[in-house]
C-alpha cells in the first residue's frame, strides 16, 4: 500500500509547476512558463510571509505570544480549507480515475495519492506561514528553541486537518450529486450553499472580550476559535515545552484524519466515480429546435455550457463575484457605521475606496484567465473554425461580463445605499468597477493567450495552477490596491482627479490590450 | 481465464447498457467482441477491467471475482482503452517505468521488454520525448507496450487497431497470437470485421446491450463472411 501511494503520488506531482515538461520539452517557452509560474508563486509567498509575520509580531509584542501558533494555524486552516472545498473535484476526476483504476492498486491508495498531490502546495503555504510567524515572534519576545522548532515542524501537519475537512465535505457533495443526472450542476450548487453557510459561521462566534483594540480583539477571537477548532488548541498548547503531549496529540490527530479519510473515501471511490462517469442516456431524441444563432452567440453559449458543466471552473472563478455580493449585502444589513468600526476603515475615505474595493474582490479570479487553457485539446477545434480571432475572444469576454457586471452593479447599489454615497462619488462608484470589469476580462484573456496551458489531465491545472491565473490575480490585486493607496495618500481635494486619471489610464491600457488580443492569430496561441 | 455471468449495467435514467451478458474466454482464445456504436462493448470492457461498477452478475478473472478481489485480478490483466489518454507531461520512458514499477517488473526485465517492444513498434528513439509530442498512433503504440510489460494473462483491448499504421497493426496481431500461444487470452472489441474474422477463434456479437451471437468463428461464419453474418444479426428487429 505505501509503495503504491508513493508511486502514484510521484506520478501526479512530477509535473508540479510544469517542471517535468520544462525538463524534457525542446521548446524554451515551456521553461520560461515554469519560471513565470514560480515567480508568481514567490510573490504570493512573499505577501503571505509578510502578512503572517506582521500580525504575529504585533500579537507577540502586545503580550499575546501564546496565541501566535493558533493564529498561524488559523491562517493556514482558512487558506487550505477555503481552497480545499473547491478541490474535491480533482479527487473525483473521472478521466484521471479511469487511468489509475485499471492498475493493481487499492482505491485507498489512489485517494491517498490524490490527497497528497494536493497537499504539496498546501504544505508550501503552511511552511511560509509557520516560518514567518516563528521568526517574527522570536524578534518580538526572544529566542525559544522549542517554540521555533515545533512551530516550523507543525507546517508539515497543519494542512492535513483543513484539507481532510474540506475534501470530506466536497466528497459528500460529489457522492450525493453523483446519484443525479445533472451531477455537475448539483455539485456546484451544493458547494455554493456550503460556502455561503461557512461565510455566515464567523458571525456566530462570540468573543469573551468586546475589545475595541484591534490586536486585543484578534487575540480574544483566536482564544474563542480554539474552543471550536480543537487541533489548533492542541497546537497552541503544544508549542510550549510543557505541552509536548498536546503537540503529539496534534500530530497524531492530523495524520489520523488523513488516513481515515483515505480509507473511508477509498471504500466508496469506485462507486462514486462509476456513478459520475455514467452518462444519462435515453436515446429518445425527437428532433431539434429550429434555432439559428450568429457565430458570436453560438460560441458564447458553448462557453456558457462549458462553464456551467465544470464545477472546478465555475466555483473558482465565480467566487470573487459571489464574495463581492455577500460583502456588499452584509454592509447594507449591518449598517455602514458598524461595518466601518468592524473593518477599521476611516469613514472619510470609504466612499472613495469603495469602488476599487468592490472591483478588486469582484475581479480577483477572472474566468478569462483560464478561458483559453480550459479548452485543452479542444483548442485545435476552435482554431479550425472559420471565424476571426475577434469573434472567438469576444465570446469569452462576454461570458466573463455576464457574471462580473451584474455582480458589480448589485454590489454598487448595496454599498451606495449603505454608505449614502452621492454626487461624483456615486458616479465613480458605478463607473470604476465597470471599467475594471472590462479591464480585468481583457487583461485576463490577454495573459491567457500569451501563456496558454493545454496539456493537463484535470481542470484544476488550468483553473488553479497555471501561470496565467496567477499573473491575472496579481494584476487584479495591483489594479485595486495601487489606486487605493494613491487615494489614501493624496489630499482629499485631489482624490476625484486621481480617480479620473486612474480610470483613464485603465481604459487606455485595456483598449491597447484588446487591440493586441484581437489582432493575434489563433494559430499563434499555442504552447509550442 | 475470463468468465462473465449474467452481467448487467444500467445507465442513470434506467436504460440498460448491458443486459444479462454471459460468456467465457479461455486460455489461448483470441475473442472478438463486435457490435454497433453504443451497443455496450466499451462499458463491458471497462467493467471487466475493474474501472466501472456494475449492477448484477459476476465477472471472474483467472477464477477471482473483479468485485471482491479486484487488485488480484488487475495484476494478471492489462487494459487498453479505445482512446489512450496517457500522461502528457511524462516522457514515454517515464510512463513505461511507472507502469513497470506499479506491476513490480524488475529493472533488467523491464529494460529488455521496453527495448524489444518499442523497437518492434518503432518508437524506441522517441521514448525520451514528452507524450504530448506523440501522434495518436504513437500513443496507441505506447499504450500497447505498457500493457505488455508485465506479461498479462488476459489482455482487454478496446479498438486496438485504430490509429495504428499497417506495419504496427501486423506486429500487434503477431504479438496477440504469441501471447495466446504462451497460454494467455485476449478479449477485444473491433469494428474491423476482416481482422476479427482472420484473427479470432471466437466471436461474440452484442446488440443494444444484449448478446445475440457467440461461438467459434468458423462455425459462426460457416462459409459466409463475418460481415454478412453481422449484418444479418444486427438488421433483425
Amino acid at each position: 500500500m505505501i509503495k503504491s501511494i508513493f508511486l502514484l503520488t510521484k506520478l501526479q506531482i512530477r509535473n508540479l509547476f510544469g517542471f517535468n515538461e520544462a525538463r524534457f520539452a525542446r521548446d524554451p517557452k515551456k521553461k520560461k512558463r515554469v519560471r513565470t509560474t514560480i515567480a508568481a508563486f514567490l510573490i504570493l509567498g512573499a505577501v503571505l510571509f509578510f502578512y503572517a509575520a506582521g500580525l504575529s509580531f504585533a500579537l507577540a509584542s502586545f503580550g499575546f505570544s501564546e496565541v501566535v501558533p493558533t493564529y498561524l494555524g488559523l491562517l493556514v486552516f482558512g487558506l487550505v480549507f477555503g481552497l480545499g472545498i473547491f478541490r474535491a473535484g480533482s479527487i473525483f476526476d473521472v478521466k484521471s480515475y479511469e487511468k489509475l483504476a485499471v492498475l493493481p492498486v487499492s482505491k485507498t491508495a489512489i485517494v491517498a495519492s490524490k490527497f497528497l498531490t494536493l497537499y504539496v502546495t498546501n504544505f508550501l503555504f503552511a511552511f511560509v506561514v509557520a516560518t514567518s510567524g516563528a521568526i517574527a515572534t522570536v524578534f518580538a519576545v526572544g529566542f525559544d528553541l522549542w517554540f521555533i522548532l515545533s512551530t516550523i515542524l507543525s507546517s508539515v501537519f497543519l494542512p492535513l486537518f483543513p484539507m481532510t475537512l474540506a475534501l470530506l465535505i466536497g466528497s459528500v457533495i460529489y457522492a450525493v450529486s453523483s446519484r443525479f443526472k445533472k451531477n455537475n450542476l448539483l455539485s456546484t450548487l451544493l458547494t455554493c450553499i456550503f460556502v455561503f453557510a461557512m461565510m455566515l459561521l464567523p458571525a456566530s462566534l462570540e468573543t469573551d472580550m468586546p475589545d475595541s483594540e484591534l490586536i486585543g480583539g484578534i487575540a480574544s477571537m483566536l482564544s474563542s476559535l480554539q474552543r471550536v477548532l480543537l487541533p489548533l488548541a492542541w497546537l497552541g498548547a503544544g508549542t510550549r515545552v510543557s505541552g509536548i503531549g498536546y503537540y503529539l496529540l496534534f500530530i497524531f490527530s492530523s495524520v489520523g484524519v488523513f488516513a481515515a479519510y483515505s480509507f473511508v473515501v477509498g471504500k466508496f471511490y469506485k462507486n462514486i466515480c462509476s456513478a459520475l462517469s455514467a452518462k444519462a442516456a435515453n436515446a429518445s431524441f425527437k428532433g431539434t429546435e429550429k434555432v439559428s444563432r450568429k457565430p458570436l452567440f453560438a460560441l458564447y453559449f458553448r462557453e456558457l455550457k462549458r462553464y456551467m458543466s465544470c464545477s472546478i471552473y465555475f466555483m473558482n472563478t465565480a467566487m470573487g463575484n459571489i464574495l463581492a455580493i455577500i460583502a456588499s449585502i452584509s454592509m447594507l444589513f449591518m449598517g455602514a457605521d458598524e461595518f466601518l468600526v468592524e473593518t477599521g476603515i476611516p469613514s472619510a475615505i470609504i466612499s472613495k475606496l469603495a469602488p476599487f474595493l468592490i472591483a478588486m474582490i469582484n475581479l480577483l479570479s477572472p474566468l478569462t484567465a483560464c478561458a483559453i487553457s480550459i479548452e485543452g485539446k479542444g483548442w485545435e477545434l476552435t482554431k479550425s473554425l472559420p471565424l476571426p480571432t475577434k469573434t472567438v475572444m469576444n465570446a469569452k469576454l462576454l461570458l466573463q461580463l455576464t457574471f462580473s457586471i451584474p455582480a458589480s452593479i448589485i454590489s454598487c447599489i448595496c454599498i451606495g445605499v449603505a454608505l449614502k454615497i452621492s454626487g461624483w462619488n456615486l458616479l465613480w462608484l458605478f463607473v470604476v468597477p465597470l471599467v475594471l470589469c472590462l479591464f480585468s476580462a481583457v487583461s485576463g484573456l490577454y495573459v491567457n493567450a500569451k501563456n496558454p496551458c493545454f496539456t493537463w489531465d484535470n481542470e484544476s491545472v488550468p483553473v488553479k495552477q497555471s501561470s496565467a491565473v496567477l499573473i491575472s490575480m496579481l494584476i487584479a490585486l495591483a489594479s485595486g490596491i495601487v489606486p487605493m493607496l494613491l487615494i489614501a495618500i493624496i489630499p482629499t481635494q485631489f482624490s476625484g482627479l486621481a480617480v479620473f486619471v486612474v480610470v483613464g489610464a485603465v481604459c487606455a491600457v485595456g483598449e491597447a490590450l484588446y487591440k493586441k488580443l484581437t489582432s493575434m492569430r489563433l494559430n499563434d496561441i499555442d504552447e509550442k | 481465464m475470463l468468465k462473465i455471468e449474467s452481467f448487467t449495467k444500467t445507465y442513470k435514467g434506467g436504460k440498460r447498457a448491458v443486459d444479462g451478458l454471459s460468456l467465457e474466454v479461455k486460455a489461448g482464445d483470441i475473442y472478438g467482441f463486435i457490435g454497433h456504436n453504443g451497443a455496450g462493448k466499451t462499458t463491458t470492457l471497462k467493467c471487466v477491467a475493474g474501472i466501472l461498477d456494475f449492477d448484477e452478475g459476476e465477472i471472474f478473472i483467472d477464477g477471482k471475482s473483479i468485485k471482491t478481489q479486484d487488485i488480484e485480478c488487475k495484476k494478471v490483466l492489462a487494459y487498453i482503452p479505445d482512446n489512450p489518454d496517457l500522461y502528457d507531461y511524462l516522457t514515454g520512458a517515464q510512463y513505461l517505468n511507472f507502469i513497470a514499477d506499479v506491476y513490480g517488473v524488475g529493472a533488467e526485465e523491464r529494460a529488455k521488454r521496453i527495448e524489444r517492444f518499442s523497437k518492434d513498434f518503432e518508437i524506441y528513439e522517441w521514448l525520451g520525448d514528452l507524450i504530448s509530442a506523440y501522434s495518436h498512433g504513437m500513443r496507441q503504440k505506447l499504450a500497447i507496450i505498457s500493457a505488455l510489460l508485465h506479461e498479462p494473462k488476459l489482455l482487454i483491448l478496446d479498438e486496438p487497431f485504430v490509429g495504428l499504421d499497417p506495419k504496427a497493426a501486423l506486429k500487434l496481431k503477431e504479438l496477440m497470437r504469441e501471447r495466446c500461444a504462451a497460454g494467455g487470452a485476449i478479449f477485444f472489441s473491433t469494428h474491423v470485421l476482416e481482422v476479427a474474422e482472420k484473427l479470432c477463434n471466437k466471436i461474440a456479437i452484442i446488440k443494444d446491450g444484449k448478446l445475440v451471437v457467440l461461438g467459434e468463428t468458423e462455425a459462426l461464419t460457416d462459409g459466409k463472411s463475418l460481415e454478412s453474418v453481422f449484418m444479418e444479426v444486427v438488421n433483425v428487429d
